[in-house]
C-alpha cells in the first residue's frame, strides 16, 4: 500500500509558477532608452530684463530728485559691495577671506534695507566692468526676493544703459 | 520512509525542461531606471538649445526660458542662434565702443526679417525678445556692451538664461 502513494513532490512542483516576464522586458528595453533620450538633466530658467525701447528715451531724461533719494543702489566692485540710497551709504560689504563676494552678508544688509524702505520693489545693481557674470547672477539672486524689481546699470557712467 | 521511485519512472519525469532567462533581477533595475527616468522626464525638453562651450551660471530663478532669438557667448566667441558670428571677442571687449557692429548687424536683419513676415502674416508678432546665454566666466564689461547691442538692435526683452539650481 504504501508503495502506490503517489508522490508529494510532484503537486511542489506544479505550483512554482513562473512569472512571465520576457514582454515586461520587451516594454522596458524600449521604454527606458527612450525616456533617456527625452530626459533633461539640467533644468534652464530665465531672468527676464526689459529695457527702455530705443523711441523711448526716459533714461536720458534727469531724474526726479525724491525718486533719486528713496531709490536703492547697490554697487558691486572688485572691493565688494556697496549699499547706497540716494547720497547716503547703508551699507558696506566687504569680500570674504578668500576673495569671494559675501553673499550671506548682503543677504543681511538688503534686509536691513528691506526694513528701511518696505514699499521699495526696485534695486539698480551698479556693476564694475571686470565683475564675473557668475558673481552677479548670484547677487541677483539674493537681491530677488527682496526687491524684485532687479536692474542692471553700468559703474562707470550710472544711468547709461538699464537692464 | 519515502519510496524513492524506480529508475524507469525517474526517466520518464524527466520532460524537456523549458529554458528560462534569470530576468527578475534585470527587470529589478529597469524598474528601477524607469522609474527615476519617468521622474525626471520634461515635457518642455530643451527649448533652447545651450551650446556646449558655454557653461551658465546656476540661479534660483524659475521662469522658465521662452523660445527667442539666442544670443551666446563665452570668453572667445559670439554666437547668434548657434551660429558662429565672432570668434574672437577680444578686440570688442578691449574698445570703448559699447556696439558691437556685427552683433549688430545680425540681429538687426533677423529684427527686419520678423518685421517683414508680422506684414503679411497677422500671426507672427515681433516682441523683440531674446535670450541671452553668457559663460559665467564672462565680464560684466562684455555683458554690457551686449544688452546695449541688442537693445540698439530693438530686441529689448531680454532675458539671461541660467541653469536651475535645485
Amino acid at each position: 500500500m504504501p508503495g502506490l502513494r503517489p508522490s508529494k513532490r510532484r503537486h511542489r512542483l506544479e505550483t512554482d509558477v513562473e512569472l512571465k516576464l520576457v514582454p515586461v522586458m520587451s516594454l522596458l528595453v524600449v521604454l527606458v532608452p527612450m525616456l533617456l533620450q527625452t530626459a533633461v538633466f539640467q533644468q534652464t530658467a530665465a531672468i527676464s530684463m526689459s529695457l527702455p525701447s530705443a523711441d523711448e528715451v526716459r533714461y536720458l531724461q534727469e531724474p526726479d530728485p525724491a525718486e533719486l533719494a528713496a531709490s536703492l543702489t547697490l554697487a558691486v566692485t572688485d572691493q565688494g559691495y556697496l549699499l547706497v540710497s540716494g547720497d547716503e551709504t547703508l551699507d558696506r560689504v566687504p569680500l570674504t577671506q578668500s576673495g569671494g563676494f559675501d553673499l550671506d552678508a548682503l543677504a543681511a544688509a538688503l534686509a536691513r534695507a528691506k526694513g528701511r524702505f518696505p514699499g521699495q520693489a526696485g534695486i539698480v545693481l551698479l556693476v564694475e566692468d571686470a565683475v564675473r557674470y557668475d558673481d552677479i547672477v548670484h547677487t541677483m539672486d539674493r537681491t530677488r526676493p527682496l526687491f524684485p524689481d532687479v536692474s542692471l546699470a553700468d559703474r562707470v557712467a550710472p544711468g547709461g544703459e538699464g537692464g | 520512509m519515502a519510496f524513492s521511485p524506480t529508475k524507469r519512472k525517474r526517466r520518464q519525469r524527466r520532460r524537456p525542461r523549458e529554458m528560462s532567462l534569470q530576468i527578475t533581477s534585470m527587470i529589478d533595475v529597469f524598474t528601477i531606471l524607469l522609474v527615476f527616468l519617468l521622474k525626471s522626464y520634461a515635457t518642455e525638453g530643451h527649448l533652447v538649445h545651450i551650446a556646449e562651450a558655454i557653461r551658465l551660471p546656476a540661479s534660483t530663478a524659475t521662469q522658465s526660458i521662452q523660445p527667442a532669438v539666442s544670443v551666446a557667448f563665452n570668453e572667445q566667441a559670439l554666437y547668434v542662434d548657434d551660429e558662429l558670428l565672432v570668434d574672437d571677442v577680444t578686440p570688442f571687449l578691449a574698445s570703448d565702443e559699447l556696439l558691437i557692429e556685427p552683433l549688430y548687424r545680425a540681429l538687426r536683419a533677423r529684427a527686419d526679417r520678423t518685421r517683414e513676415i508680422a506684414a503679411r502674416n497677422p500671426s507672427v508678432v515681433f516682441t523683440g525678445e531674446v535670450v541671452l546665454q553668457g559663460d559665467r566666466e564672462i565680464p560684466f564689461r562684455l555683458l554690457k556692451k551686449i544688452i546695449y547691442t541688442a537693445g540698439q538692435a530693438e530686441y529689448v526683452n531680454q532675458s539671461l538664461a541660467v541653469y536651475r539650481e535645485e
